[in-house]
């Protein structure tokens, strides 16, 4: 094998210059070097392809020159020019683009929509006829098709086609065909070649060697974030990559087992199904070892999920013989199962909490007697699987947060250790765990298949699974593909899923199942609440006037109108939050202290008091939007505690200033609001204006979209180039001044200061907003349904005098419709997310 | 396991060295649980040169009798923001417990009912909140948003603007939340007695355990089998027996409450959350803490009050309380965790130069 610097033969023009060069790059994660001094380079016109197990510092590598994330030491050139800040900004300024594995499309948007994201991002303007680019592609789906309703390969293919789209000069890959199946990989193989012929430096993550072998010009090996060298494409040999990224035999110890003969078979799968799984059968004896390997993302973790009844869907589960009726976790683990996630943060660890707690959390009665968890049993459990599992912390009551991630997973281990179940289901044992800890763990699983248990491990690490298995399952794409008795080496086990990936399994074309209820629902689902209201508002208004002779005169709907407006500018700055998927609570007090400020400096309509009260106003909007925005975006408080604060401050300074009602507000403002033509005041006129202006911009601007795509997906926004927080700041700075011109039409109708005015408000502006189409996950909503929400309840309010109602019963319905509302919408998302 | 019963055995809680337990004692009092203390014990004695009359035993036995239903109210809050969620409504459940002591304790009632009856309801109403957020998974500030609106409405249809007509509480219940030993009211050591059981709950329970669990990692207690909607609709329960309590310690204390005399709950209970240093978002949280954060809370407010402040001044210097408490632990997890979780993909610094 010969180490090959091999400069490309059509040199000249391609110099390295153009592509992307780092050098010298070092990266740590606490615990973890991700990548330790490493020179890598792309050149024009060359597939440069990047080969590593999992967690070898591959995606580090491609975060650090894409800028999402900030090395610790080294460069990055970008067609020769520096990449002077972690900013995806300035990367893809420079001309380089990445399409992730993951992808970075918002799931909530068209294709056309996340196309234009990524181009607006960048300040390109989307193609003209994106249905023509797209088939350019050979892409068969059109612009207006939901990401979501794609299936995972399509998401793939358009992740990397609206990277080519921009042409860069350099175009990273991260796992390309992780999700394709055969035919569309070939597809996306002939899309990387074109690519590479007119230019592009393509930097190439891929865990298959083969269709490495058939792209790419040259390879370069990391592991444990090293480069281990770089060959040329012809001077590779499958077997001698695969050792360079296992690396030397490791020097780790595995504990000496032996297999059990015939025991008792313990777990039992038959058919097993579930969400990204499916259907898998397989066993599990007593005092077994058994690993589940594979590439990432195949469906281990799900596998492993759906034995405790987490998104199965169906097939049989049996422990000691017996079969699991209706699986839930709590029903596993009553059974026998004890499973521990590796994703320690998300699903295993209660970091807050004590190590004590964590170790003991599955003890049940043996805490003490009665329910209750005493002290005196739990230090003495804890005692003993501290000194077992050799867990090194400064108290029992540290929270576990506060230790290593090999000690985090000791004191997780020490669960079952101190439960004794059945069957211990252990995903990623050692994952972000060093060399020392590791050996505790294995010993710890070792021992429990030595009492017994039936053991079942997944593992990314697969010399881990090589040293500790009898047995190892081998997955792909949801299926077991192969079963590896004992003594199946580490590259064996490599080998069989590096090759594996090349087989059969043909995937349903591009298209995920979509039915046209649902299609219809979820694209025009921003203008459903439009048309409801619109109903509502109606039979409102033709039920009351059939009661009350009042109500259709030109004064009360002149009237009706007038009291939209104060709402309405509140629920349309709200309407903002509630896109980027922020939240205001602040907005009543506001509006009392905009009557109060108005009611000192606006006795009249002369050019004085209009230029003070706007100059006051324009303090408040900065002052408490500001505000707002230091404590959430910038503090990271959540938004409810931080508004709930801001309310309370807004609205003592607003009784400070105004103890008691009083002041006066122009009377010429509070006559001239009524002004308009006929009963439709001017105000009003402005009002459905801006609405629809702002509905044009939030679904039809650049900027509108950059919104959304924060509200629905603040990463993936993130990974396209868009300033999150800036426009976070934003929205929070809309809503307050969205309160404070609520407020100085509230004046109009209250003729004095007064300093709770606008406590009642936040009740109906969220009722209002989510009337609007808006849910709290983000990016849904319409400034024209906050609006005819607002005008809805105005309306509400208008008639139940007409109709001899109590007025106590327009709090209650205002909940009532709040809560009806968010019920609705929610049942719609998730008739939108079940497929 | 290997953890077989002859370990287990042979490792019982030692002769602890005085070191350790001191490490122990640390961190079963971290600095955002001593926070409130501090804050109280400092107060104590700001409050001796600044409004001296806080001390005259009319003032304390207010202050204490307030404190004590606060403290009640905000323990209810804390349960709540303990499992992850938040509870606006909690001003308006407040107010329909004292609403019924008062409406229906009238002469010739039978007290211990029109109690028990004043207890069960927000029992039920806090039952009605936990299964719109933990069962349909609606977003509590929502839902106890919509419910804040529904019941303040609801009592006003029912009660009219103020609580009740003869508008007092029965006497046998005013005869003994007016009581007081010392100069402290039996209010504030009712609301003690509550808070030693509620502790013991949290502390010494599998279940105080679990609503622990539940808010810091809800996924995680899922997976690891506890009953996690079991646990979230309980937890909600207790909450609501908590307002209900302290809504007819309240009633009975104040004699003449209105609607206004549950609403301040609202602002004041999430401040005293923030002071005692519960985390938002779930977790553990100390029950001893919550008390004197409410004891400095309505101290606080006496002192102002004393020094003639008025209403806004008062809740304005309450929002910077809840400002300052929750800036500070926000800020303190930044540095405790240090790069662990700050660090995630957000932080951006320049790459440095060759």
């Amino acid at each position: 094998m010969s180490l090959a610097s091999r400069t490309p033969e059509a040199a000249g023009a391609r110099s390295v210059d153009d592509g992307v060069r780092l050098r010298g790059v070092t990266k740590t994660f606490p615990g973890v070097r991700a990548l330790d001094d490493v020179d890598f380079d792309c050149v024009p016109g060359e597939v440069h392809a990047l080969v590593g197990e999992n967690g070898s510092g591959k995606s580090t590598l491609i975060k650090v020159a894409s800028g999402v994330l900030a090395a610790d030491s080294g460069t990055v050139h970008i067609g020769g020019r520096l990449l002077t800040e972690a900013s995806v900004k300035r990367s893809r300024g420079l001309g380089l683009v990445t399409a992730y594995q993951d992808t970075s499309l918002v799931q909530d948007l068209t294709v056309g929509d996340n196309v234009s994201l990524s181009l607006n991002a960048i300040g390109m303007k989307r193609p003209a006829d994106l249905n023509a680019t797209l088939a350019g592609f050979g892409l068969p789906f059109r612009q207006t098709d939901l990401v979501s309703s794609l299936g995972p390969g399509a998401r793939q293919l358009l992740e990397v086609a609206r990277a080519m789209i921009t042409k860069p000069r350099v175009l990273m890959l991260d796992e390309p065909t992780a999700a394709l199946d055969l035919s569309l990989a070939d597809h996306l193989e002939g899309l990387v070649k074109k690519a590479r012929d007119e230019g592009m430096a393509i930097v190439y993550v891929s865990h298959r060697l083969a269709e490495i072998r058939r792209l790419a010009d040259r390879l370069t090996v990391i592991r444990d974030g090293v480069v281990q060298g770089t060959f040329s494409s012809d001077s590779w040999q499958v077997q001698d990559i695969v050792e360079l990224m296992v690396g030397a035999p490791t020097d780790l110890e595995f504990p000496t087992r032996t297999t059990p003969v015939d025991s008792a078979v313990r777990l039992e799968a038959r058919e097993l199904r579930g969400r990204g799984f499916g259907p898998v059968s397989l066993t599990v004896r007593a005092g077994e070892i058994v690993g589940v390997a594979g590439a990432e993302g195949n469906g281990q973790r799900a596998l492993l999920r759906g034995m405790i009844g987490i998104d199965g869907q169906g097939g049989e589960l049996t422990v000691d013989g017996r079969t699991l009726q209706r699986l839930t976790p709590v029903k596993a683990l009553s059974s026998g199962i004890s499973f521990q996630s590796g994703d320690r943060a998300a699903e295993s660890v209660f970091a807050p909490m004590s190590v004590m707690d964590n170790a003991t959390a599955q003890v049940g009665s043996r805490s003490g007697p009665a329910g209750t968890a005493l002290l005196g049993r739990l230090l003495p459990s804890f005692g003993a699987a501290k000194k077992e599992l050799g867990i090194v912390s400064a108290s029992p009551f540290q929270p576990i947060g506060a230790l290593s991630g090999g000690n985090q997973q000791k004191a997780v281990l020490a669960r079952p250790a101190l439960r004794r179940p059945k069957v211990l289901i252990v995903d990623e044992p050692t994952q972000g765990v060093d060399a020392r800890a590791r050996m505790d763990i294995y010993r710890v699983l070792s021992d429990a298949a030595d009492e017994g248990l039936g053991v079942l491990v997944n593992s990314s690490d697969s010399a881990e699974l090589a040293g500790l298995c009898d047995r190892v399952y081998v997955m792909s794409r949801g299926k077991v593909v192969t079963e590896l008795p004992r003594g199946a080496s580490e590259s064996e086990i490599v080998k069989s899923f590096v090759s594996a990936a090349d087989v059969e399994d043909p995937q349903a074309a591009g298209q995920g199942t979509s039915g046209f209820l649902r299609r219809l629902l979820t694209r025009n689902s921003a203008h459903v609440p439009i048309a409801v209201l619109l109903v509502l508002i109606a039979a409102v208004a033709l039920y009351t006037n059939s009661q009350s002779d009042v109500f259709w005169t030109p004064f009360n709907l002149s009237n009706w109108l007038v009291l939209t407006l104060p709402l309405a500018f509140v629920a349309l700055g709200q309407q903002f939050n509630m896109v980027a998927r922020l939240f205001d609570l602040s907005i009543g007090s506001v509006m009392s202290l905009t009557v109060v400020v108005v009611s000192f400096t606006l006795p009249d309509l002369g050019i004085t008091s209009v230029a003070t009260t706007l100059l006051y106003l324009l303090g408040v909007v900065l002052a408490v939007g500001g505000f707002n925005a230091l404590l959430i975006v910038v503090l990271r408080v959540p938004a409810i505690v931080a508004t709930v604060a801001t309310l309370g401050i807004v609205q003592g300074i607003a009784i400070l200033l105004r103890p008691e009602p009083g002041g006066v507000i122009a009377a010429d403002w509070v006559l001239g609001v009524s002004q308009g033509i006929g009963y439709v005041p001017y105000a009003f006129v402005v009002l459905v204006v801006l609405t629809i202006a702002m509905e044009y911009w939030l679904y039809r601007r650049g900027r509108g979209l950059a919104l959304r795509a924060v509200g629905y997906d603040d990463e993936s926004a993130l990974r396209v180039g868009e300033r999150v927080r800036l426009i976070q700041t934003g929205a929070l700075l809309t809503c307050t001044l969205g309160a404070v011109i609520g407020g100085v039409f509230l004046a109009s109708q209250t003729g004095m200061g007064s300093n709770a005015v606008g406590a009642g408000f936040s009740l109906p502006v969220f009722a209002a907003v989510f009337l609007g189409g808006a849910v709290l996950s983000g990016g849904r909503g319409s400034f024209i349904g906050a609006m005819l929400g607002a005008m809805f309840l105005a309306l509400l309010d208008n008639v139940t005098p007409l109709l001899n109602i109590d007025d106590a019963w327009r709090q209650i319905i205002y909940g009532g419709i709040l809560l009806l509302a968010i019920a609705a919408y929610a049942s719609l998302a998730r008739v939108r997310a079940s497929r | 396991m290997s953890t077989s019963t002859t370990t287990a055995v042979t490792a019982p809680a030692q002769h602890k060295t005085r070191a350790q337990r001191t490490t122990d004692w640390k961190y079963r009092w971290p600095a955002r649980y001593r926070a409130s203390w501090a804050a109280l014990a400092a107060l104590l004695v700001v409050v001796v040169p600044l409004a001296p009359r806080a001390y005259s035993g009319a003032s304390v036995e207010l202050v204490s009798a307030l404190a004590g239903v606060l403290a009640i109210a905000a323990l209810g809050q804390t349960l709540i923001i303990m499992i992850g969620a938040l509870d606006l409504s909690i001003g308006a459940i407040v107010s329909v417990s004292a609403g019924m002591v008062v409406h229906y304790g009238t002469d010739g009632s039978n007290t211990v009912l029109v109690v028990l009856a004043a207890i069960v309801v927000p029992v039920l109403l806090s039952l009605v909140n936990g299964v719109l957020i933990s069962v349909l998974r609606l977003n509590p500030l929502i839902v106890t948003l919509a419910t804040f609106g529904i019941i303040t409405g609801g009592i006003r249809l029912w009660t009219g603007v103020s609580l009740s007509l003869t508008g007092r509480a029965p006497e046998s219940l005013s005869a003994i939340t007016q009581g007081a030993v010392g100069a402290i009211s039996a209010v504030f050591l009712y609301g003690l007695v509550i808070a030693v059981l509620v502790a013991l709950l949290l502390g010494k329970t599998r279940y105080g355990r679990q609503i622990a669990s539940v808010g810091s990692n809800r996924r995680a207690a899922r997976v690891l089998g506890m009953g996690v909607t079991r646990t979230e609709l309980s937890t909600f329960a207790l909450a609501g027996l908590l307002y209900g309590l302290a809504g007819v310690l309240l009633a009975g204390f104040l004699g003449t409450p209105d609607v206004q005399s549950g609403a301040v709950f609202q602002l004041t209970t999430i401040t005293v959350a923030g002071i005692a240093g519960v985390t938002f978002g779930g977790g553990p949280a100390s029950v001893a803490s919550v008390v004197s954060g409410a004891v400095f809370l309505q101290l606080l407010d006496q002192a102002l009050a004393i020094n003639g402040l008025g209403a806004g001044s008062r809740v304005m210097i309450q929002g910077f309380v809840l400002v300052i408490a929750v800036g500070a632990i926000t800020l303190g997890r930044f540095s405790a965790s240090g790069l662990s979780r700050g660090s995630r993909l957000r932080r951006r610094a320049p790459v440095p130069s060759e």
